[in-house]
């Protein structure tokens, strides 16, 4: 998605290197999203519903 | 010693052969020797991430790594977002930004020669509805995908 679109800014963060990494995010398995620091899910999600996560969140950046 | 085994940098030249289309650079940032880790001793990790770049970059001519150092070029680390190390910052046919934070080992080393090739075609296995939607995207989007090494 980062590719795709300039809005777009994509981190994978290997959590056992950064231990405050998984204190902020309370990492208990992985794959563990979050997205704009908001909305976060666990496991891999079907292409659609994960699009549907970032287009929520870019809905709350615009309206908040 | 080399990281990766002779048939797997075998199979990484040929795939890279067919399918890179345009170069690609990796900025890497390591740090080499700081007064402000404690305890003071190198990034171990750093170092096997830097090990498994350089391999890597020997498999194809359009990959190329460019070393940052975390301290000495902290303005460009800033610039990029880049706050932990070892950290890999992508510069290709992305119109957003793509990292790396960690070692990519395992199956996240599969990810990243996937990115690589995203990268230098500019193109993504994503859907058309996916796509449109996700150019369509009238504010920032900061995804965060959190992993542990395979």
């Amino acid at each position: 998605m980062a590719i795709e679109s300039p809005q777009v800014t994509a981190d994978v963060i290997e959590v056992g290197e950064f231990p405050q990494v998984v204190q902020r995010y309370q990492v208990y398995s992985v794959p563990k999203v979050v997205i704009n620091e908001s909305i976060t899910f666990e496991g891999a999600l079907p292409e659609p519903q994960f699009l549907g996560r970032v287009v929520e969140a870019a809905a709350q950046g615009t309206a908040g | 010693m080399p990281l990766l085994k002779e048939e797997d940098r075998e199979h990484l030249k040929e795939l890279f052969a067919s399918r890179l289309q345009d170069p690609v650079k990796i900025h890497f940032f390591t740090q080499h020797a700081s007064p402000l880790t404690a305890p003071s001793h190198e990034c171990q990790t750093c170092q096997s991430a830097g090990e498994l770049l350089e391999e890597l970059s020997s498999l194809s001519d359009k990959i190329t790594i460019q070393v940052h150092d975390l301290l000495t070029d902290a303005q460009e680390a800033r610039d990029l977002g880049v706050d932990r190390i070892p950290a890999l910052v992508y510069e290709g046919k992305n119109k957003g930004v793509l990292r790396f934070f960690g070692v990519p080992a395992g199956y996240e080393f599969a990810v990243v020669v996937e990115d690589l090739v995203d990268l230098s075609r500019g193109s993504t296995t994503l859907s058309q509805d996916t796509r449109e939607q996700i150019s369509g995207l009238q504010s920032p989007v900061h995804i965060k995908v959190l992993v542990t090494p395979t």
